[in-house]
């Protein structure tokens, strides 16, 4: 009976406090009662095997209890889909103005990868806000009984026309957010180093080459729309019509910038051509080529954006 | 998930609806929790008290059961029996299920 009694205890543990003893006693002489039919059955008193195999099949004393209680959902069902959708609108407009208002000011920190972990920390505290924030307007309008004939009130004629939507992966989209993050990060860096440290004693100036610096915000802004478009799509986690299209343009846009930078006869610019032992022009004409490779395998992945983009667009 | 898990899940929700209005149709007349899930279960409607003592708490909130306490075999025990609003529920309930079981029985034909 030890047995039983410590399960009737946890179980009334976990039930209201207004409840608590009437439920309990109900359930206790349910519990007694199945005992006596099994006792008299068996002729005997049951063992505690027995009471044990009695008790699991009524089920953890929690789960039991949780039957009980009213409103276990954050948000139930018939609230759920307007929810979400207004999380993920409110995701995304504060996601957006977030991106906004931190990317400017990390960009010109130097520091590429405090840069992104102070960008990556503002947009997850954004969302935890905002999360929260959606969740407990809707718990209050749920709690106060919000009719949801008002939350849904709907006409058929005012429906708008919503273009079809193909799945995409989040990961994908993630990763390739990351990668221009940190491509803008070192982009801008880039324009605002006047030297380039090669050891603890000597410093070599190297600028870009004003054909180079004549691309920089069209590069800032062809990246920033990609971020902001990548964004949108992490948020919706799908594509439609005009997000294909969008990219397939910001793709064609990279091409031809990076078309255009590669054709420049001169990325960089060294001041003095020799100096030391060191042999400035291969060195120069070393970090030219770097370049050049990066370049072309942005321009690479662009190619296959416009591919993947004009199949989802025939399928 | 594999069909039998599949099966089960079905036959849980199949049952759902069903098991109120056979909640209701057996407090016709007077039972205490354990009695009345005995009941069921001698009809082959196997319910665990889990499931069953919450629902019938429910329906007395919906005022469709009264409750009385009652000491029985030296034992207190609660008593339900269907209200007078659970009488008409009942009628009205069982003439739907009527209707469902005809249509459904054509349904199931082809």
């Amino acid at each position: 009976m030890k047995m039983i009694n410590n399960y009737l205890n946890s179980f009334e543990s976990y039930l209201p406090e207004d409840t608590k003893t009437e439920v309990r006693a109900e359930l206790e002489s349910s519990i007694l009662e199945q005992t006596d039919d099994m006792e008299s059955e068996l002729g005997r008193q049951l063992n505690q095997l027995e009471q044990e195999q009695l008790l699991l099949k009524i089920g953890h004393p929690m789960r039991v209890a949780a039957a009980y209680l009213p409103n276990q959902e954050l948000i139930n069902k018939d609230f759920y889909p307007a929810y979400k959708k207004s999380l993920y609108t409110a995701l995304t407009v504060f996601g957006v103005l977030t991106i906004l208002l931190i990317v400017p000011f990390n960009l010109f920190k130097g520091e590429v990868i405090g840069s992104l972990i102070s960008i990556v920390s503002s947009l997850l505290e954004t969302g935890v806000w905002v999360f929260a924030s959606v969740t407990f307007i809707f718990y209050l309008m749920q709690k106060n009984g919000v009719s949801l004939e008002q939350i849904y009130a709907w006409s058929p004629k005012h429906l708008k026309y919503s273009v079809k939507k193909v799945p995409l992966s989040r990961f994908e989209t993630g990763f390739e957010m990351i990668f221009e993050g940190l491509f803008l990060i070192w982009w801008n860096n880039l324009f605002n180093a006047e030297s380039l440290i090669i050891d603890s004693e000597l410093v070599q100036n190297i600028s870009m080459s004003p054909e180079w610096q004549s691309v920089f915000w069209v590069v800032n802004v062809s990246v920033g729309v990609s971020i902001l478009l990548n964004f949108y799509k992490l948020i919706v986690s799908a594509w439609n019509n005009i997000s294909i299209v969008t990219n397939i343009i910001i793709a064609i846009a990279d091409i031809v910038i990076i078309l255009f930078i590669l054709q420049f006869e001169q990325l960089i610019v060294i001041e003095s051509v020799e100096i030391g032992s060191l042999d400035w022009k291969v060195i120069g004409w070393t970090i030219q080529f770097n370049i050049k490779i990066f370049l072309t395998i942005i321009s690479m992945m662009a190619v296959w954006d416009i591919y993947s983009g004009v199949k989802k667009l025939r399928a | 998930m594999t069909d039998s898990e599949h099966y089960q899940k079905l036959k849980l929700e199949l049952r759902r609806g069903v098991l109120i209005l056979a909640v209701l149709a057996e407090l016709r007349e007077e039972h205490y929790g354990y009695s009345l899930r005995k009941n069921l279960m001698s009809q082959g409607l196997d319910i665990d008290e889990g499931t069953l003592y919450p629902l019938v708490r429910r329906l007395e909130k919906q005022s469709l059961l009264t409750s009385e306490w009652r000491e029985e075999n030296k034992r207190k025990k609660r008593f339900y029996q269907l209200s007078d609003t659970g009488k008409d529920v009942l009628i009205k309930l069982s003439e739907e299920w009527r209707k469902t079981q005809t249509t459904l029985n054509e349904i199931l034909k082809y």
